[in-house]
Order: C-alpha cells, then structure tokens, then sequence
C-alpha cells in the first residue's frame, strides 16, 4: 500500500486530505509544519507528499530546501497545494525543486486524479 | 606721515642703523602733534567702541533667533523622520499590528477552510453514493420477496382446494392453516411493501439532495473562488499601491540624510556669533583703555607708551578684521544653510504628503477593511454547508436504522410465524390418513418461509453493513463539523481583528500627514520670517568699517614707534600676556565639545596669527610682507605704566598652532590660539 505524508498547518485540510485518501485506498501520515514532516519522514518510508506552502515554524520553501538536500528524498514526488496568493512563488518552487502544484480549493477528484498520476 | 622724509632721503648712509633712522623720523614727528591727532581719534574709537558692543547683542539676538528657528525645523525633520520610519515599518511588515501579513494570513485561512470544507462535503456526497448504490441494490430484492408471497397465496390456495376433499370434520384444521398463512403472508407483505417503500422513498430522496447539494457546491465553489480572487486581488492592489510609497520612503531618506550636515554645519556656523561677540567685547575694552590711556595723556594726567599703543592697536585690528571675516562668513553659512535647509524641509513635507497620500488612496480605494470583513464572512458561511450534509446524513442514518429494524424483526418474526403454522399443519397432516397433498403443501410452505428467511437475512446483513458504513461517515463527519466550527470562529474572529488593524493603519496615516503639513508650515513661515528681517549681515559694514579705519587711522599715527624696539619689558610682556589671553582657546574648545567633534574652522578663513609688532613697511595687517623681527633676550626692566618704552627687545613671537613656519602676513590667529580674554593694559 503507497504513503502519502499530508503536510498543513490547518487541521480539517489535513483531515480531509487523509481521510479522503485513505478511503481511497492509501496509507496516510500527517504533520502540522515542515519541521514535524521532516521528524516523522524518517520512520516511515512515503512515496508522495502532499504539502501547503504557507505553515508556521518551517515554511513549504525551507522543507523543500531541506528535503532536497537529504539523499533519500532527493527525488521523492511532491504535490503542493497552495493558494492563488503564492502563484509566482509556486512557480519558482517548480522550477528550483521540480514539484507539482495545485491551487486551492481542489475537488476529492482533482485531487485524486494527480495523486493517481504520481503514485500509479 | 611718519615716513616722507625717508622718501626724500633715499639713499641715506648706510652707517644710519635702523634705530636711530626711526629715532630721526619720530622726532620728525613731534610727540605732540601725535597725541593730539590721537585724541582727535577718541570720540570715533568710543563710538566704534559702542557700534561693536550693539552690534554684538543685536547679532546674538538675531542668532539665538535663529538658533530657534533651527530648532524648530530640526524637531519637524525629526517628526517626519519619525514617522516616515513608523510608515516604513508598515511597508516592510515590521509594524506593531503587521496588518498586511496578518491580512494575507487571514485570507490564506479562509482558503484552507474553503478548502477543507468543500472537499470533505464532495467526499462524503461520494460516499454516500456508495450508499445509495447499496440501499438500491436492497431494492432488487423486493421482487424475490415479491415471488415469496405469491408462493404463500397459491400454497395458501392449494390447502383451500385440498381441504375440500378431505372429511368435513378435517377441513376446518386445512383450512385454519390456510387463513393463517394467507394472514401472515398479507403481514408480510405488507410489512415489507412499506419497507422497501421507505428505502426507495430514502434514495429517491437522498439522489436528489445530492443533486440539489451538487449544484449548491458548484455554486458555492463559484462563489468561493470569487472572494477568494477578490480578497486576493485586493491584497494585491493594496500592496501595489503601496510600493510607489517604497520608492518615496527612499527618496524621504535621501533628503533626511542632507539635513544632518547642513543642520550641523548651521549649529556650527551659529557658535562662532558667541565666538565674535566675545572677540568684539575684548575689543570693546581694549579700545576703551586706549581711549583712557589717550584722555589722560591729553589732560596731562599721565604719558602714554606710544609704541605699546601701536602695537595694542595692531591686535585690535586684527582682531576686529578676524572678528568681521568671522560673522560675515558665519552669517553666510547660516543664512545659506537655513535656506537650504528650508528648501529642503519642503521637498520633504511634499514627498511625504504625496507618500502618504499614495497610502491613504491604497487602503481606501481597495476598501480593503470592508472588503476583507464582508469576503471572509462570505467563506466563512460556505463552512455552513457542512453542517447542512451531517444534517443529512443523520437523518439517513435514522431512517435506514428503521428499516433494517423492520426487517430484522417484524418480517423475520411474520417468517417465523409461517413456519410455525406450516409445521402445525404437517403435524396435523400427519394424523389424517390420506392428507399427502397436504403434508407436501405443509412442507412447501416450510420450504418458502425458509428461503424468505434466508433472503430477510441477507438483505438484514446487507443493511446492516451499510448502516455501519453510514454510522462510519456520520462520526467522520461529526469531527470534521466540530473542527469546522472551531476554525471557523478563529476566521470570524480573526477577520474582524485583522479589519480593524488596516482602519487604523489607514486613519493613522492619514492624521499623520495632516498634522505634518501643518507643523511644518508654521515652522516654515517663522523661519522664513526671520531670514528675512536679519539685519546683522547689513549692519556689518556700518559696525565694522569705522573701528577699523579708526585702528588704521591709528597705527598711521604712531607708526613711528612700531619697532619693538621702543617698547619696554613689560609692555612687551603685557602685550604677549594678552595675546596668550586673546587666543580664545577655551571658547573654541567648548564648542568644539558641544558640537561632539572637532571644531570646523568654516566660519572662518584659514588660519591667521596675529603679529604683536608691526613691521613698519606694512600699514595693512593682512598684507604684511616681511619677516618677523627674530627673537632676541628680552632686558628686563621695571616700567610703570607712564613709564617711557624702554629699548625694544625681541618678541616672543607665539608658536603657531600648526606646524606652518612663520607667516609673512598679519593674519587674525587661527581658532584654536585664542585663550578667554585680552586684559591689554
């Protein structure tokens, strides 16, 4: 069964994202902010992570600094979900540490479909 | 007057030593055509002596003015500084409120609820789909329940037809058993007539909530969007607006950084007034012995060293051209620098205005606080639709409770009553001897009940799982309602606190300006006022000029006993006594620390030593060419103030500041020479 490692700093997005996702099949982790992602990261292997990029303590661009340098995540999949206000920032996160993105809101089906397409 | 004969005589023996020549030219001159064109000078010097005293307290008058002025506009800079900061902050978000940032923070909020709950409600519709799908598939298995009963009616009439071949006495048993199936069976039937009703009825209702509750998604969805892209973009204009405030806030820095040195080089320019009212007092009273000293002589009260007159004199001069070089540059610095700063200070008041301004515009035009209020409250409400769908929810959980109630109990017990009545009439079948047709209906009918049983098992289980399943996405949606609410008060809360940051951001800016504007005017038209009713700089030529023809007036006429000769060891000690005094050093060292720097000599020319002893080729002190006398063993002697000069002896001439070899000209002392007071005689 594929992981997916939820990463919001909003507690009923990180309800929807794993509950939605584990109806469909997937194990889910979840974490508040960068910093507690990248604790629980190394207990369990994950093939995809979902992440905002606006989090208190350690921002989406400081993980995804940190989560780069680390060898084994050098090229885990990432699947960042934003706001219209980080459009330009989001672009720049693709281009720097090649992620995809979507800008909130997002449909359970939208979301399905591009996890889908990481994971299958 | 001293010297025509030396112009006559040209080529005098070189035997002459310049002492007895000067000796020659003096007796020339008779003492007492000199006292008297020197007395002739008095009135003229006392009323320089009086001009230079006014001068002194009219020009500290005006120069305190100024000062204030100065002040004035300096405290006014430091407002604008102030607060051109205070509005930086705000620009860089490192305000006290960080209204923008909590406004972005906000509005990244109210996304995240959106988002959360609109996808939670699309997920449980789909589940609930799920639902619907198996509550359909229940329905199919009305038709099996459907083929059940009419097996019972046709048992139930194959024992009517049978009982009536039996014996009379037997049919009643046959035909008991036979009402009571075709009972139960009409129970049953009914029973599960209703049920399934209901669990159509539930789906039909349920497909179409989802669909009404599809389309309120999609419009919410629409509507989410909206005021997302609304606040987004109002936040964006706001922050557009704002930048041309980045650029000013440089430009506002800029114009701060030239007040400082030109306020500092005016305070600087302003100290060297007390530095000249002082000079002009030591003057004041050195003329005032010398016009003393000069009366007395006249009444014969006493004599007067005339050599020690000239070279008192000299250092009047000079001091009084020092003095005049000193407030007429100074008076130039202040004037030009006020002036400049004004200019200055009304660049600033304008940039500043227009910054603020361009801040006021930003939040009010974008409406940003209204807006924000009534957008998040607009996100906010879309959260509302949660509790609409566990609304639904709950109410479909009850309503399937009820039919898996009905079937698990009152058709299974109507199924085990037909058992019970078949078994009665297998048992009574039995006893009958030719009752086969019987016993098998009996039998048939055990059989019926007993797939009927099976299938109301079936679809009890069926049901009940899909009641777990429901009772599953109820407590999932009932944590996610409570989390809902939670958040969504936090936005509620938060947008209101966040509206009320950027009203007061945008009414302290505006107050600001306002108040600004007017500080500055008033400090504008009073500064103006008084750079235009300075009257020192005109006075300068009225005060100056006289003192110092005078003082060469004078040193024409006692240029016969300019060597130093002729003076005496203790005129020659006074005069470097006073010279010490007169080096101001101390006054030059005070200011130098309340400036909290080195005294800049801007308000003065380079630096200028006064020579004690004329050199008797020169008349004018600035412009002395030759040499100073070398030093020589001074003859001490006791003199008295009436006393003849003695033979001159050398000067001791004043080692100059700097390390400049001996300067040709006469020049006032440099800044730092200067000692607290002269005390001529």
């Amino acid at each position: 069964m594929k992981t997916i490692l939820v990463v919001d700093d909003f507690a009923s997005v990180r309800l929807y994202h794993t509950s939605f996702l584990k109806q469909k099949g997937y194990a889910c982790i979840d974490a508040c902010d960068g910093a507690e992602a990248l604790a629980k990261l190394p207990l369990q292997p994950v093939d995809l992570i979902l992440l905002d990029l606006v989090m208190p303590k350690m921002n989406g661009g400081e993980f995804l600094a940190r989560l780069r340098a680390m060898p084994d995540y050098a090229h885990t999949p990432i699947l960042a979900i934003t706001s219209e206000a980080l459009k330009e920032r989001t672009k720049e996160y693709q281009q720097t540490f090649g992620i995809e993105a979507l800008l909130k809101p997002v449909r359970p089906d939208e979301l399905l479909r591009k996890v889908q397409q990481f994971l299958n | 007057m001293a010297f025509p004969l030396a112009q006559l005589l040209p080529s005098l023996p070189a035997w002459l030593a310049p002492r007895q020549w000067r000796r020659l030219a003096a007796w020339r001159t008779p003492r007492l055509l000199i006292a008297r064109r020197v007395s002739a000078l008095v009135p003229g010097l006392q009323q320089s002596r009086r001009d230079l005293l006014r001068f002194g307290k009219e020009s500290d008058r005006e120069f305190t003015a100024l000062a204030q002025g100065l002040a004035q506009l300096d405290s006014r800079i430091t407002e604008v500084r102030t607060q051109t900061h205070e509005l930086d902050l705000v620009l860089h978000d490192r305000d006290e409120d960080h209204a923008l940032s909590s406004a972005y923070a906000q509005y990244k909020n109210s996304v995240d609820l959106v988002h959360a709950t609109m996808g939670i409600a699309l997920s449980e519709q789909e589940q609930m789909d799920h639902v619907v799908k198996n509550l359909q598939q229940a329905c199919a298995v009305h038709a099996k329940f459907v083929q059940t009963n009419m097996m019972f009616r046709v048992l139930t009439m194959s024992i009517r037809m049978e009982a009536a071949r039996v014996d009379p006495e037997y049919q009643g048993i046959f035909i008991n058993v036979a009402s009571a199936i075709a009972e139960i069976e009409q129970k049953i039937s009914a029973t599960t007539e209703s049920a399934f009703n209901r669990i159509e009825h539930v789906v039909q209702e349920t497909v179409s909530e989802r669909g009404q509750l599809q389309h309120t998604q999609e419009d919410l969805h629409t509507r989410a969007q909206s005021s997302i892209g609304m606040i987004n973009r109002e936040l964006d204009n706001v922050k557009d607006a704002l930048s041309p405030c980045l650029n000013l806030s440089q430009s506002i820095g800029a114009l701060l950084d030239r007040t400082k040195p030109l306020t500092l080089r005016v305070l600087t320019s302003l100290q060297y007034q007390d530095i000249v009212r002082q000079k002009l007092e030591h003057v004041a009273t050195g003329l005032d012995e010398m016009c003393t000293q000069i009366n007395r002589n006249a009444k014969g009260q006493g004599t007067v060293d005339w050599g020690y007159l000239h070279h008192a004199t000299r250092v009047q001069q000079a001091q009084l051209h020092s003095a005049r070089t000193e407030i007429e540059q100074a008076g130039l610095e202040v004037t030009s620098g006020l002036n400049d700063l004004l200019a200055i200070s009304e660049e600033l008041v304008n940039r500043f205005t227009e910054m603020e301004q361009a801040a006021a515009d930003a939040f009010l035009s974008c409406r940003v606080a209204d807006m924000f209020r009534e957008e998040i409250g607009k996100l906010a409400r879309i959260a509302d639709q949660s509790e609409q769908t566990n609304c639904n929810i709950s109410r479909l959980v009850e309503r399937i409770e009820t039919v898996v109630s009905v079937f698990s109990q009152e058709i299974s017990q109507h199924e085990f009553e037909v058992k019970l009545v078949a078994l009665n009439a297998q048992i009574s079948a039995a006893r009958l001897p030719s009752a086969d047709a019987l016993n098998r209906l009996a039998e048939e009918t055990s059989r019926v009940a007993a797939e009927n049983a099976t299938v109301t098992n079936e679809l009890t289980a069926e049901l009940q799982a899909t009641l777990k399943n429901l009772r599953k996405i109820k407590t999932e949606a009932d944590d996610f309602l409570a989390l809902i609410k939670r958040e969504k008060a936090d936005l509620e809360r938060g947008a209101l606190v966040v509206s009320a940051k950027l009203e007061r951001l945008s009414q302290r800016i505006q107050q600001n300006s306002t108040q600004v504007s007017k500080n500055f005017s008033t400090a504008h038209e009073t500064s103006r006022a008084l750079l235009e009713g300075l009257a020192f700089p005109q006075e300068i030529g009225a005060c100056f000029g006289p003192g110092q023809e005078l003082c060469e007036s004078l040193l024409a006429t006692t240029a016969g006993f300019a060597s130093q000769e002729d003076l005496s060891a203790e005129a020659i000690g006074r005069l470097e006594a006073h010279q010490e005094h007169y080096t101001m050093r101390e006054e030059h060292a005070a200011h130098a620390a309340a400036l909290g720097q080195a005294s800049q000599p801007s308000a003065a020319p380079a630096s200028m030593e006064i020579e004690l002893f004329d050199n008797p080729v020169a008349r004018d002190p600035t412009e002395l060419a030759t040499p100073a006398e070398p030093a020589a063993e001074k003859k001490p002697e006791a003199t008295t103030a009436a006393a003849e000069p003695p033979p001159p002896a050398p000067p001791a001439t004043p080692p100059p500041a700097e390390a400049a070899p001996e300067t040709k000209t006469n020049k006032p002392p440099a800044k730092d020479e200067f000692g607290p007071g002269i005390d001529l005689f």
